[in-house]
């Protein structure tokens, strides 16, 4: 069958099918991001070509983040010789292909935060609004993955473009074949008049099989229900100075958490006093400065700071903004060097461990 | 919060400045100044009585500060003036205090939800601790404005020196406000005809009582600790205790993170808080 190009079409390809999406984006002048295997890391960079796709699970070793929330970015310009302010908001073409369910979850998480309230920031804005999401769907699980205990995966229903899941191969000599479905009007142009197999009822069921597989080997595990109050009443829980007195403060683990959204605004002079940049840079709960004001500080301990990281996730964000600022990617255990671990300290509060 | 006609210009990009021009600066005490200002752009700044702006030296970088003058005044319908009363605590307010009148500087703004007036409408007790008077005197004057209700003001300072506004206490007794005053420490042979030691100490002195009106309290938490703590005692519901907090702010629109406590914004859940709301907070030692 060949592809009409309507949302909500299903069809099954082969992988050389990425190879003519991918190309579709190029057209379309977007960046391309993928998770490529890079000296054992997956990470996400612009793609050359659909074959450096790694299919492995884990959604790479850094979140996506920085495509629409960069680590460092100036909002505006201060021209000294004639006192005048520049801010070019430019919107910017990019689109991730390969974005794994809890990674958009956080991507939604993020557009909360900075377009849901009262005053939308308009410099993720110009990154958000037009980014072509192709999803891969998990159908295996990382040691450090826990999902499906945040509700973010291993299959994703909504916000995509386009939705790929592995389906395995099907004989020795068949290459693999994946279950593709079409989210909205431009993740159908991507696919318009592409060769396909009209999708069966067994593939649907192989997907459905391969999810629940996946959510069932699931090594690290959090139950989630009333998890917020349970942290609230758990917060003088004497885990907590045990893990507190392991942590390093180095920030790890925030500085690869898909949520984290925290910043500074500094001012930035150049050498010859004719421009000052002001900037925004991703700061971290951990530092000691970050709750220092004058004549005190509010999270002077370390425990203070870690607890503060850990709750906001598992408890705080919940009442901010009704979801878990967790999504279960797990890059925050991996990343940790004294092994603290976030679902690990969940469990024990709540008394599951 | 109230989105004021200047939010709506901005429009588009909040995190932008505008320039202020200062008209006037006013030392209050060693280390605190009030700035009289005016939109360069002529336009009248809105804001309610406890909101605060980011004001920026640029270069230098941003500082949370709340807005000190009454935002109904004479000066403000007629000529769209406004004030920032500021203590010397870190860059930006030391570079704002190499200011001079008709220097300028950048501000965005008004953030925050400020005092409940409209809720308060039985007698008021406002109680303030130090440079903690300021984002209060607003709230104070828009109060003698309503000429109804009993006004009963405890101002502490460390010493009769760090008081600030002095000259205003007579015009704020004569529209009716009752005001005591105490400071920790009063150097040997100064007059000082009022009390000596922690604001809490005036509580006693208090007359409206629990059940007939509100109590407004900014100071540094501690201050705000004890207080809230006496009021609790003398029989004030946590519903009509109000405190003003202060948490390190980078964006004042629930972006930076910086500001967070619990589940709530200092910036825009805040910085007013009933005390109801805030006592069970993580990360509120009230």
């Amino acid at each position: 069958m060949v592809l009409q190009g309507q949302a909500g079409e299903n069809a099954v390809v082969g992988r050389a099918a990425f190879d003519d999406i991918l190309a579709r984006l190029q057209e379309r002048g977007y960046t391309v991001y993928g998770t490529v295997n890079e000296k054992g890391a997956g990470i996400f960079r612009p793609l050359d070509g659909a074959g450096e796709l790694s299919l492995r699970c884990t959604g790479g070793t850094l979140p996506p983040k920085y495509l629409w929330y960069p680590p460092f970015e100036t909002l505006f310009t201060y021209d000294w010789p004639t006192g005048d302010l520049h801010s070019e908001i430019e919107p910017v073409k990019q689109a991730v292909f390969g974005i794994r369910p809890c990674d958009v979850h956080a991507l939604l998480a993020l557009d909360e935060v900075f377009l849901g309230g009262e005053y939308p920031d308009p410099y993720y804005r110009a990154r958000r609004e037009d980014l072509p999401l192709v999803v891969f769907n998990c159908v295996e699980s990382g040691d450090t993955c826990f999902c499906s205990a945040m509700g973010t995966g291993p299959g994703l229903d909504h916000d995509y473009d386009l939705l790929i899941t592995e389906l395995g191969q099907t004989g020795g000599d068949r290459p693999g074949r994946f279950l593709l479905e079409v989210g909205s009007g431009l993740g159908a142009e991507l696919v318009q008049d592409l060769r396909a197999e009209a999708a069966r009822e067994e593939d649907y069921q192989v997907k459905r099989r391969r999810l629940e597989e996946t959510a069932a080997n699931t090594r690290t595990t959090l139950e989630t229900e009333d998890l917020p109050r349970l942290m609230h009443e758990g917060h003088g829980h004497p885990y907590w100075q045990e893990i507190s007195a392991k942590c390093f403060g180095c920030a790890n683990c925030t500085s690869v958490c898909p949520t984290c959204y925290c910043a500074d605004i500094f001012d930035e002079t150049d050498f010859s006093l004719t421009e000052t940049r002001r900037k925004r840079r991703w700061s971290w709960c951990f530092l000691m400065e970050f709750g220092a004001v004058h004549g005190g500080n509010f999270r002077e301990q370390r425990i203070d700071r870690l607890r503060q990281f850990m709750q906001h996730k598992l408890n705080f964000s919940v009442g901010q903004y009704g979801r878990f600022h967790c999504v279960g990617c797990g890059r925050c255990i991996v990343w940790c060097p004294a092994n603290i671990d976030i679902a690990q300290t969940g469990r024990t509060i709540r008394g599951d461990a | 919060m109230v989105k004021s006609e200047e939010d709506l210009r901005r429009g588009a990009n909040p995190l932008l400045l505008q320039p202020v021009e200062i008209l006037d600066v006013r030392r209050e005490t060693p280390d605190v100044q009030t700035y009289t200002l005016r939109l360069v752009d002529g336009s009248r700044f809105f804001f309610q009585p406890g909101q605060f702006n980011m004001v920026s030296v640029i270069g230098i970088g941003e500082a949370a500060i709340s807005m000190s003058s009454d935002p109904k005044g004479a000066e403000a319908l007629a000529e769209g003036v406004f004030q920032h009363t500021i203590r010397i605590v870190g860059n930006v307010t030391r570079a704002l205090a190499r200011l001079r009148t008709g220097d300028r500087f950048w501000i965005r703004g008004p953030y925050g939800n400020g005092w409940p007036l409209e809720q308060a409408t039985g007698d008021l007790v406002i109680i303030a601790g130090g440079v903690g008077l300021a984002p209060l005197r607003p709230a104070i004057y828009r109060r003698l404005a309503r000429h109804s209700g009993r006004l009963e003001i405890l101002y502490g300072a460390r010493t009769p020196g760090d008081m600030l506004f002095r000259d205003e206490f007579p015009s704020w007794q004569e529209g009716g406000a009752r005001l005591r005053l105490t400071a920790d420490k009063v150097s040997d042979g100064a007059e000082w005809p009022y009390r000596v030691g922690l604001v809490t100490a005036l509580l006693d002195e208090v007359e409206i009582a629990p059940g007939q009106g509100q109590v407004f309290i900014c100071g540094p938490e501690v201050m705000m600790k004890a207080v809230v703590r006496s009021l609790s005692k003398l029989g004030w519901p946590p519903e009509e205790i109000f405190v003003s907090l202060e948490r390190r702010m980078e964006c004042g629109q629930k972006t930076c993170g910086r500001c967070q406590i619990d589940d709530v914004y200092v910036c825009q859940d805040g910085p007013v808080f009933s005390y109801a709301a805030v006592k069970d907070l993580l990360g509120v030692d009230l």
